[in-house]
């Protein structure tokens, strides 16, 4: 084909996102089949669209060349020929069929954008695509339909497109311009008030120079006033008109702007139905594959919500319904024996409200057993007897979201395609969401995400302190407060406040900041309490101002590593005001209160009261990076380069954890970790593996090996590691 | 140059053929300047600037951005006190790094401060606080003097060079791959 090879390359490129639209469209349609269609019309209607998206799909890869794709799409579409002209039947084996071409479609055509050989039996699918057309006699007339005019079929797919596709960066930009342009807008503003205020100084010397006029003048004088008075009238006239002209174009820029804004924020919005859709047919497959019956209800999925914060849904959700498919749904036998439906019912509700989107998830199965929770938590040390004691169900419950709960659980049962829970609060912490989970034994299990509408805009509390301006999330703010000063008590030689019967501890922003603060605390405080899981801290600022919509932007390089603030904001003007990042400064004040400790246990003890990590890793880069994190945080850290090297260090000295890579010269990570867990002496060290996104089988070997914890390497700066280590030390 | 009211333009045009002669070798002169300059295209262009009062710094044209003129910059906690700030520059958050501090030099009586030269090297991009600006030269890079030996205050590796003794053109490479990693590490 003589074309241009980088038109060539576009092409493809554009025929793949096709490839993928028109494969989803199959699926709906084939699930929808299997389903059953009650109303003729409509599934006629189905079984032409699936032939036409077939054909669709076999004209484009043909013209393209790619021929393993065009033969698949060519015989469903065959298929599908067959069944319109009803000499074939659909029945559940011919509908897997097509399911397992449709993929098999995608996965050749990743192989021919890679170049690589097919990675499945090319013959032996067509073979049984062949059987399945043969199932009846064959009908030759469907190869009339592949002698479709391309210029028909162009016009076809027009009028089915009728949008451009834009890349994000392209959108960011425009996005970031358009902030700009309200920044100045604003500034317009300002200047236009002082104009305003212009009119009305003229007018008031208007009023003195009246009273100058009607002074007693000799003549020359009296010409002189005049032709002033003839210039002041023309300055207030054209300030007047100015004044009015400017008016109305800024009340109508004022207008345009805002809706400007608001066109370009719909633009990044696209359905969620987007990301559900691909979901009846997973729910379908792990079911299939547990052999339990489920059916997936999806509600209100025509809610639009920002393409950033879709695709960072994908496995969170994909995970929740993993867990409810099974955990949480049973057997049927079991079903039946408790007199519940066979089939179990998976609800996936989606709701807008106040610029939030709320996406809940119910099965109606087991329910879970929040005692065995507690023994699980307390056999891994996450949490003491004691502390135990003190926590309500729901906090027992929270813990199944902390990293290293559901590791082995999770991944003995299914095919371990991630590693817990931990990952879903991860993911949706990260999109500024909440998660959260309800129970109830026997009837089943609810998971409640909240996430914002788009990641750019959300709502933030601003306060000044030290004489600056910041904005706390409102995300992370369990209350505001005013006190008086002899509110304050103080518990274990630290200051407090009383929230609902419970001792709150208390602190300054600019002291948690190291801020310079002159100002003494007043009688009345304006006090913020904010959360972190259930730690909680009342923080004192000068002046609660009130809340904001606000936009956060992230700091850029070399900035990018400044914990307690997330990013800065501009608020109306053209100053960057600082977001904190409220759990960061939970974070500070933890740790703090941890090094006073030990600052005062190092005076009357021995000095080495830190623990002591080992961190092997045969890549420089990856070691200097866990070793600055880890010691950012007061860890004392030795650096090992195999496993072998390690090994050695742990017969001479004694640590609190071990961090290791998994591949290593001479010694890897999994033969350590062995090594470590089967030896009487070091057994009981937590180990924790990193990797760079491993495969399913190494997480299962290093689950098997006897890791601990499980990290990925691009998840180390959003303090994952950091977490993990907190709780295995 | 100053041209007397009382003549025209046509005055100045030559008006004998030994006049016509002289204009004519001007002309050939004025041609080959044009050569040189193009085959002297290695030179690099740089804006000098003034750090404290008799300090002269140079960085050449390709690195910087543009040069504003200061605006308020927003401190962040937890940042070194070399970094001033940051500011909001068409929308994206810019650092401001305080050039004096962070190359150790006594701070001056009287803070000009007065602008901000950015820089834009491997993709990361830092506003430069500058006290005055001073205008363009060219440097050319084969040379420019070693930097002074290392009892000036400055780290030699901040230095590319000096050019005519006293402007030292400022290494942006080395300084911004210093920045992230002095940061990085904290």
């Amino acid at each position: 084909m003589g074309l241009d090879p980088e038109l060539l390359k576009q092409l493809i490129h554009t025929f793949k996102a096709e490839l993928e639209e028109q494969g989803q469209f199959i699926t709906t349609g084939l699930l929808q089949l299997e389903k059953g269609i009650q109303d003729n019309e409509e599934r006629e209607k189905t079984i032409t669209s699936i032939f036409r998206a077939a054909h669709n799909i076999k004209g484009s890869s043909r013209s393209l060349g790619i021929n393993s794709v065009g033969e698949i799409s060519h015989h469903i579409e065959s298929l599908f020929s067959s069944i319109q002209k009803k000499t074939i039947e659909i029945n559940p084996s011919l509908i897997d069929l097509c399911l397992e071409a449709v993929d098999k479609m995608q996965s050749a055509m990743n192989s021919f954008v890679d170049q690589a050989p097919l990675d499945f039996d090319f013959n032996e699918l067509i073979d049984k695509l062949n059987k399945g057309q043969l199932g009846k006699k064959l009908e030759p007339s469907s190869s009339e339909n592949k002698q479709d005019s391309p210029t028909e079929q162009a016009r076809e797919l027009k009028n089915q497109h009728n949008s451009i596709r834009v890349s994000i960066n392209n959108m960011d930009h425009i996005s970031a311009l358009m902030e700009e342009m309200q920044v100045n807008k604003i500034a317009i503003d300002y200047h236009y008030s002082e104009l305003e205020k212009l009119t009305t100084k003229i007018k008031q010397f208007q009023k003195i120079w009246d009273q100058i006029l009607s002074f007693p003048k000799n003549s020359n004088e009296q010409a002189l006033y005049h032709t002033g008075e003839d210039y002041f009238i023309e300055i207030s006239n054209d300030a007047n008109h100015l004044y009015k002209n400017m008016r109305s174009r800024i009340n109508e820029l004022s207008r345009l702007s805002n809706s400007l804004q608001n066109e370009i924020r719909l633009l990044r919005l696209v359905p969620i139905a987007n990301l559900l859709c691909t979901m009846p047919r997973y729910v379908r497959d792990l079911s299939h594959t547990l052999n339990k019956k489920v059916e997936l209800i999806i509600q209100g999925d025509e809610v639009k919500i920002d393409k950033m914060v879709l695709e960072k849904l994908k496995d969170p959700l994909i995970h929740i319904l993993r867990n409810c498919i099974d955990h949480g749904i049973e057997t049927e036998e079991l079903r039946r024996s408790k007199g519940k439906p066979e089939i179990g019912k998976l609800l996936l509700r989606v709701k807008e409200e106040n610029n939030r989107i709320h996406i809940t998830i119910s099965d109606d199965g087991a329910g879970i057993d929040i005692k065995k929770i507690a023994e699980i938590a307390v056999s891994k040390n996450m949490i003491s007897p004691s502390e135990l004691k003190i926590m309500s169900d729901k906090q027992i419950l929270d813990l199944i979201f902390k990293p290293g709960f559901s590791s082995k659980e999770i991944i003995t049962h299914i095919s371990g395609r991630g590693i817990g829970l931990d990952i879903v609060k991860t993911n949706i912490t990260n999109l500024n969401g909440q998660v959260t989970i309800e129970t109830q034994q026997g009837k089943g299990t609810t998971f409640d995400l909240d996430v914002p509408l788009t990641l750019s805009s959300e709502y933030g509390l601003l306060v000044t302190d030290a004489n600056q301006l910041f904005v706390i999330s409102i995300n992370a703010i369990e209350r505001v407060l005013i006190l008086s000063a002899n509110e304050i008590f103080n518990v274990e030689g630290h200051q407090a406040i009383m929230l609902n019967d419970h001792p709150i501890p208390l602190y300054s922003l600019a002291n948690i900041l190291h801020l310079e603060k002159a100002t003494p605390l007043s009688d009345r405080l304006s006090i913020v309490i904010i959360k972190k899981g259930w730690h909680l801290i009342a923080v004192v600022v000068d002046e609660i101002i009130g809340e904001r919509e606000i936009v956060i932007k992230p700091l850029q390089d070399p900035l990018t590593h400044i914990a307690c603030v997330a990013g800065g904001t501009l608020l109306g003007g053209n100053q960057v005001i600082p977001v904190l990042n409220a759990h960061e400064l939970i974070n500070i004040t933890l740790h703090t209160t941890i090094t006073h400790r030990m600052a005062a246990q190092e005076k009357i003890s021995k000095p080495e009261q830190r623990p002591h990590i080992l961190v092997v890793d045969d890549s420089i880069t990856t070691r200097s990076l866990e070793k600055n994190i880890l010691e950012s945080k007061h860890y004392q850290v030795t650096v090992a380069v195999n496993g072998k090297e390690a090994w050695d260090l742990l017969q001479k000295q004694s640590f609190s954890l071990m961090i290791t890579d998994v591949n290593m010269p001479i010694m890897d990570g999994f033969t350590l970790t062995e090594q470590v867990k089967t030896s009487e002496k070091l057994h009981d060290l937590p180990v924790i593996i990193v990797t760079s996104l491993g495969s399913d089988a190494e997480k299962k070997r290093g689950i098997e090996v006897g890791a601990d914890a499980y990290v990925v390497k691009s998840e180390f700066e959003s303090g994952t590691l950091l977490e993990i280590v907190e709780q295995l030390v | 140059m100053k041209t007397p009211t009382n003549k025209y333009a046509f005055d100045f045009m030559p008006q004998n053929p030994n006049e016509q002669h002289v204009l004519d070798e001007r002309r050939k002169q004025l041609a080959k300047g044009q050569i040189k300059k193009i085959e002297m295209k290695n030179l690099v262009e740089y804006v000098r600037f003034q750090l404290g009062e008799h300090e002269y710094y140079g960085i050449p044209y390709p690195l910087t951005k543009e040069v504003i003129s200061k605006t308020t910059i927003t401190s962040i906690p937890g940042a070194p006190d070399f970094i001033a700030g940051v500011i909001n520059r068409r929308g994206i958050i810019l650092t401001i790094l305080d050039l004096k501090k962070f190359l150790q030099l006594p701070p001056s009586d009287k803070e000009l401060n007065a602008y901000i030269i950015t820089v834009d090297c491997n993709n990361i991009a830092v506003g430069l606080i500058v006290d005055k600006i001073i205008g363009s030269d060219a440097y050319d890079p084969t040379l420019l003097d070693a930097p002074l030996s290392p009892t000036g205050a400055i780290k030699p590796d901040y230095i590319e060079g000096i050019h005519h003794g006293k402007t030292a053109i400022l290494n942006i490479n080395t300084i911004l791959s210093e920045l992230v990693l002095q940061i990085g590490r904290k």
